[in-house]
């Protein structure tokens, strides 16, 4: 088995005629936290999509190059089998409004088929809620429905949903752009355990996040991959002068 | 304190005026409408009682006000089966034109029910008379309640597709994300999203389907005798007898 659970090679891609990513190439490593970081309109959020092909619902979408997910072609594969290991988190809260707490949990684990009885169903349930740090705060109210929790809440809520589904890469689109100072700490601290069971890809705008959660970094500017390498590297000793002007928050 | 000028107070007034007196020139038929269905229908009903509801139309030898029940039931049949065959089929062509907008299918969806609501009902009436009623050789509730399918199409599907359009990109997104294909997030997300809309749909059909007349006059036929005899016999519904009391009224007028 491959130790990089995603592999990237001179991806291109235009959507309507305009050049988005530029040859792209990048490897992730399995278990770690890997954040794609960047300046707004760079083309973060683009390439995220294109991993599990959600990009595929646009229009006038040509892409170029390869994108291998746990070791295969993402275009050989079914699409909905692949979105089913390589979950979207999106910037924005969107849980099932119809649904109760619970159900927006439960739904991927029972369209997924993870488990089999509706005791291990309860026990996912609580798991991917305390990995989110939610458990504590909804344990007593899991049959309310969404619209009672918080932005911060709903948008843990999403993280545990996208967790019930047992991805093997977890993709995360500004996971904590629209939300407040507390709950961005609850989940980066969410991430951070998460390790240990899926893969992460993040993106983020923030430098002063991507310090604070990643294991591997990667900016991306104009499409291209500028620089990349460990965190602790890349932020000490950026190699590219557009890598320290992004960190000093200039770009 | 600043004071408006005189002249716009006045005109202000004015205007005030005009509104008031359209709007009882608007709500004045319609009270009367209402007054005088109360006053007349409900002076049968009470004179009846329940039986107006539950009996058969009297007859030239019967005594007695006679009753409703064959129109009453056949309106509601005709107009239930009617949302039975039309909201479906209307629902999934409004999630499929949502979805895939530019297939060539959708194309053909929007044109035909372009085509369908730009038909007069009474046409649509004849064409199922033609097709449906001369194959069975007789009118029927089926016949009533698909011409009347025919005609609540169009109105069902607008609505539905201006609610499978409301829905939130970020709810589809959250749908494509966890792996759901089209048919999974229509059955897991967006049915239970737009509920409240599809109970509206239905409503809102049943009510068009119910009041319409036009589309049974070929096709529903009349019947008198029997309060229900089956979805392929005759039946009765409650605007053809208001068109035949009219064309009785009407006959005995000098």
């Amino acid at each position: 088995m491959s130790a990089y659970i995603v592999e990237v090679e001179d991806l291109h891609l235009r959507i309507r005629g305009a050049e988005i990513l530029r040859g792209v190439t990048l490897r992730v490593r399995r278990n770690t936290i890997f954040v794609l970081m960047g300046p707004s309109g760079s083309g973060k959020s683009t390439f995220l999509r294109t991993l599990n092909r959600l990009i595929d619902f646009m229009d006038g979408v040509e892409v170029r190059g390869s994108v291998k997910v746990l070791g295969q072609d993402i275009y050989s594969v079914n699409p909905y089998d692949l979105r089913r290991k390589v979950v979207l988190v999106s910037q924005e809260p969107n849980p099932f409004p119809h649904m109760t707490i619970y159900d927006n949990v439960a739904l991927p684990a029972r369209l997924n088929k993870v488990v089999k009885s509706k005791q291990e169903l309860d026990d996912l349930v609580r798991w991917a809620l305390e990995k989110v740090m939610l458990w504590d705060e909804v344990k007593n109210r899991l049959r309310n429905y969404p619209h009672t929790l918080s932005g911060g809440q709903r948008q843990r809520l999403c993280l545990a949903r996208a967790l019930a589904a047992k991805p093997e890469v977890l993709l995360l689109d500004e996971p904590t752009a629209n939300i407040d100072p507390v709950n961005t700490i609850k989940i980066e601290e969410s991430l951070k355990s998460l390790r240990d069971e899926v893969t992460v890809i993040m993106v983020t705008h923030m430098p002063h996040q991507a310090v604070r959660v990643a294991d591997h970094v990667a900016l991306l500017h104009s499409g291209v991959i500028v620089e990349e390498g460990p965190a602790v590297e890349v932020f000490m000793n950026p190699k590219k002068e557009v890598t320290n002007e992004f960190l000093r928050g200039a770009l | 304190m600043y004071r408006l000028p005189d002249s716009r107070r006045f005109k202000n007034r004015v205007m005030l005026l005009i509104i008031i007196a359209v709007s009882i020139l608007y709500v004045t038929p319609l009270i009367s409408i209402i007054y005088t269905a109360v006053e007349k229908g409900g002076t049968t009903l009470v004179e009846a009682g329940l039986s107006f509801l539950t009996d058969l139309p009297p007859t030239p030898l019967s005594s007695g006000a006679g009753g409703i029940a064959p129109a009453l039931v056949g309106s509601l049949l005709a107009s239930i089966l009617a949302i039975l065959i039309s909201t479906p089929v209307a629902f999934l062509m409004a999630f499929y034109v949502t979805e895939f907008p530019r297939h060539s299918l959708s194309r053909v969806c929007e044109v035909v029910v372009r085509s369908f609501s730009g038909v007069p009902s009474i046409v649509v009436s004849m064409f199922v008379y033609s097709t449906v009623v001369i194959s069975m050789g007789r009118q029927s509730l089926l016949a009533g309640s698909l011409s009347l399918s025919i005609v609540t199409l169009p109105y069902a599907y607008v609505y539905f597709t201006s609610a499978f359009r409301s829905i939130p990109e970020s709810l589809r997104e959250a749908a494509m994300s966890l792996g759901m294909n089209r048919a999974g997030a229509l059955i897991h997300v967006y049915v239970g999203v737009l509920r409240g809309s599809i109970v509206t749909g239905l409503l809102m059909s049943y009510v068009r389907a119910f009041g319409d007349t036009a589309p049974l006059l070929f096709t529903m036929g009349f019947l008198m005798n029997a309060v229900f005899a089956g979805v392929l016999q005759q039946s009765n519904a409650i605007p053809l007898n208001d068109i035949r009391i009219r064309a009785i009224t009407l006959r005995e007028l000098p």
